[in-house]
């Protein structure tokens, strides 16, 4: 059901290549050699952005550290060692420690995109400004002289073990393997479930925390992954032209590494190399014709046009007319409804005792507003609670409190008397906590089956197996392999259920589960949460009065950030209290 | 004067308004009420043009505004108060009125509303809740509408202010032939503005009642209001 493995495409791609790369002429080789090199910087931002969803303007700067690295280790080790493949792993591995340092305090700060944009950005800048200064012979490490604006010279080529020299067309099949080896191990880990989770994270952070992922250190696995390769492509810069200077941290190299992805579509792997070799022979032909000086202009012209009509990039359309020609006999029937889904396959278990939830007197304020004044709640295993409330009543605070998103002043949130107060959303989603937020949570790019099979893989093994079980008793199976997105409102609600209850949690918190549903739908929901209290505790926040009823569980009341009520709906309907306060008298006495 | 005909819309794949359809005779005080999320404030927000009709139509007396922008439908002669009330806080009262001013309605503004003129040179933001609201209807009768939509008026605001907010839009309408079109929670101030109440569930009218039937029938208030 999902694809795990890539086919024999790109090692046979990458072999053509490098066979290829054998009968150029030597002066096309060594352009060629470039453009790989920056193909493979392009693969870093397709990779940390496209596919990770991290907007680092910094991937210039791993490059130019891993140039500079190779540069230095070149210099001091090949001549003892007579090969530089060593000297390449070194500045690959430098460039990713310095990404690590960097992303610890970017992702674990819980920067903002924006803000990541510019520290990575502001990185690279300062970067040029301290190159740029050490002209002086005292910035040295061992024999590599910095060089300050002029940069270091005298850097080692590319010297195989066994120490022959390679001609143009030699190093150039060696860049290609190099190059087209890390397309592959990329495209290999992004099926992995590594690469999955990582998309997940690209498309719904929250979704993902909610399922007990650790985002943080997630994010900053992959921005280390990109650092390495940026700084395998300054290596191979550096040795390709046997030098390297501060230029390669500038503004426009850090521009030029998106133009390059966004002309090859962002998560395109042969359009990284694509993007880079369209506009760098561009780039040649005009600095060839003309002054030069219009190639900024070109370039932004191209990139206007690329955003505004290619937003998946150039190799995007060709892609899609094969894609629609292999499908073209296929018969995929999405026009037919499949019939209602079925909770009790779907996830009908053994009756199993659930965890406790209680409150005791939580409170939350919000700058000056006291929006909690003090709930106090206790929700025995698998029993049914309805929280409701008029606006402003706190549901949502409390709820947010429960799930993590806030913390409280003050109080105790226990689970099974374990204490949650300040424990982040992931590690509560270990403790069994589901979560099923108001608007459907889901991750619209991805495949219906991946978006089941991202929740299931966190929690126990038969991933697989939970995955098409869930997917049979929500009647989806047909539509397993359409993007998520593409659902109808009701069937993304079933399936965020399903990603939520796939996981086996002992507690279902439930937001608004019946908000945009139709009246079928919502009873079917009422079915749905009697299987559930087999195995779970439920909590449900709703404000829908009629689903209120059908589910006849018992109700908290809350108004004003505290519990005001609590029994049956129809000891509810009885209390005069609390028609006023749901008719807006109770507030002239405040 | 509002003729809405079988009106759907909602955000995104979330529909809010299952083919909604009221009327809204010129010179009239109607009040929308229903439970939380039944489609009050997404009504309000479609009548204005900020959320998208997906279906149904909009005719403002008798012309179909339907896929008119919200600035079109402003020009046009609806004004609307949105919950939380959105005045600008950095601007002076002065500023936040001058920003709406197209007809010269200042210094009538400033006689419906004395305090606005007292504070004109304060900051929006520095105003009490219910000043603050009192701006936000000041501001919607400097554009000299002859629809005003007003969303929760009386939402976290003292009584007294309460009470001259249903004195000047009853004012208002008597007047100048205002019609104003109200959604509440608040039962009884609803009651105290308007003569007729629609009653809204799962994104439709599910009735037209006089207000003050509904104050005295708590078996209705029960099934459409309470719990």
């Amino acid at each position: 059901m999902i694809r795990m493995r890539p086919g024999l495409t790109g090692p046979l791609t990458v072999g053509a290549g490098a066979l290829l790369a054998l009968t150029l002429a030597p002066y096309t080789a060594h352009s060629v050699t470039l453009w790989v090199v920056y193909g493979l910087l392009a693969l870093s931002f397709t990779f940390v952005w496209g596919h990770g969803g991290i907007f680092s303007l910094g991937q210039a700067a791993f490059f130019g550290i891993g140039g500079y690295a190779y540069g230095v280790a070149g210099i001091n080790l090949v001549p003892s060692t007579g090969e530089s493949l060593s000297s390449l792993l070194i500045a690959a591995l430098v460039a990713a420690a310095v990404a690590a340092l960097l992303g610890y305090f970017v992702f674990y700060g819980d920067v903002g995109d924006v803000y990541l944009a510019v520290i990575t950005i502001a990185t690279t800048l300062v970067l040029l400004t301290f190159f740029a200064s050490t002209s002086d012979s005292t910035y040295r490490i061992g024999n590599a002289l910095l060089g300050g604006y002029n940069g270091m010279v005298g850097i080692p080529g590319l010297v195989l073990p066994g120490g022959q020299r390679l001609t143009a067309n030699g190093v150039l099949a060696v860049v290609v393997l190099i190059a087209g080896g890390v397309a592959i191990g990329i495209a290999v880990l992004l099926r992995r479930p590594f690469g999955r989770v990582l998309a997940g994270i690209r498309e719904n952070e929250v979704r993902t925390q909610l399922l007990g992922y650790e985002v943080r250190a997630r994010k900053l696995g992959a921005f280390v992954i990109g650092g390495f390769v940026a700084g395998l492509a300054g290596a191979l810069y550096a040795a390709w032209g046997n030098f390297i200077n501060p230029q390669v941290f500038s503004l426009q190299q850090a521009s030029l590494v998106a133009i390059w992805t966004l002309v090859g579509g962002r998560r395109s792997i042969p359009g990284a190399f694509a993007g880079a070799f369209a506009v760098q022979a561009l780039s040649d032909y005009l600095g060839g014709v003309t002054e030069g000086a219009v190639i900024p202009a070109v370039l932004g012209a191209i990139l206007l046009v690329v955003v505004l009509f290619l937003p998946e990039g150039v190799l995007h359309p060709l892609r899609e007319r094969v894609l629609s020609a292999v499908r073209k006999g296929t018969d995929l029937d999405l026009g037919v409804a499949e019939s209602d889904p079925d909770p009790e396959a779907a996830f009908g278990r053994d009756a199993t005792p659930a965890s406790r939830v209680r409150t005791v007197d939580v409170q939350k304020r919000f700058g000056g507003l006291r929006v909690l004044r003090g709930v106090t709640l206790d929700v025995a295993p698998n029993e049914v609670r309805t929280v409701i409330g008029p606006n402003g009543a706190g549901k949502s605070t409390f709820f947010g409190l429960l799930t993590g998103r806030h913390r409280p002043d003050a109080g105790e949130i226990l689970l099974d008397g374990v204490r949650l107060n300040r424990l982040r959303p992931e590690k509560r989603a270990r403790l069994g906590l589901g979560i099923k937020t108001q608007v459907p949570s889901i991750y619209p790019e991805l495949s219906v089956a991946e978006n089941v099979w991202i929740a299931a893989y966190g929690a126990g093994p038969d991933a697989e197996k939970r995955v098409a079980e869930v997917l049979a008793g929500l009647r989806l199976t047909g539509k397993a392999q359409l993007p998520a997105g593409a659902l109808a409102h009701g069937e993304q609600q079933w399936l965020e259920i399903g990603m939520v209850l796939v996981r086996r949690p002992r507690v279902v918190l439930l937001d608004e589960p019946t908000a945009g549903m139709t009246r079928a739908e919502t009873s079917r929901y009422v079915e749905l949460i009697a299987v559930l209290a087999r195995s779970a505790t439920v909590l449900v926040v709703e404000h829908d009065m009629e689903f209120v009823r059908d589910l006849g569980a018992p109700v908290t009341m809350l108004h004003e950030g505290t519990v005001f009520a609590e029994g049956s709906i129809a000891e509810l309907r009885a209390d005069d209290r609390v028609l006023d306060v749901y008719l807006g008298r109770a507030k002239a006495d405040a | 004067m509002l003729e809405v005909e079988g009106l759907h819309a909602g955000y995104g794949r979330t529909a809010v308004l299952h083919g909604m359809t009221l009327s809204v005779p010129a010179g009239s005080r109607t009040a929308v009420l229903g439970r939380n999320g039944v489609g009050k404030s997404t009504l309000l927000k479609t009548l204005i043009g900020l959320v998208p009709a997906t279906g149904g139509r909009i005719l403002v007396d008798g012309a179909d505004v339907t896929g008119h922008p919200a600035h079109r439908r402003a020009r046009s002669g609806i004004a609307y108060v949105p919950q939380g009330r959105d005045i600008f806080p950095d601007l002076s009262v002065l500023d936040n009125l001058r920003v709406a001013d197209r007809t010269g309605r200042l210094e009538q503004v400033f006689d419906e509303f004395p305090v606005l003129r007292e504070k004109r040179h304060a900051a929006g933001g520095s105003l009490s809740g219910g000043q603050q609201q009192i701006l936000a209807l000041g501001r919607a009768l400097m554009t000299g509408p002859r629809l005003l939509l007003l969303d929760e008026p009386s939402e976290g605001i003292q009584p007294s202010i309460v009470d001259q907010i249903a004195g000047a839009v009853r004012r208002m309408n008597d007047e100048h032939g205002l019609t104003v079109l109200l959604v509440e929670q608040n039962l009884e101030f609803a009651a105290g503005v308007c003569d007729r109440a629609l009653i809204v569930d799962k994104g439709e009218v599910v009735r037209s009642v006089r207000t003050a039937d509904l104050l005295a029938d708590r078996d209705m208030q029960h099934e459409y209001l309470g719990v």
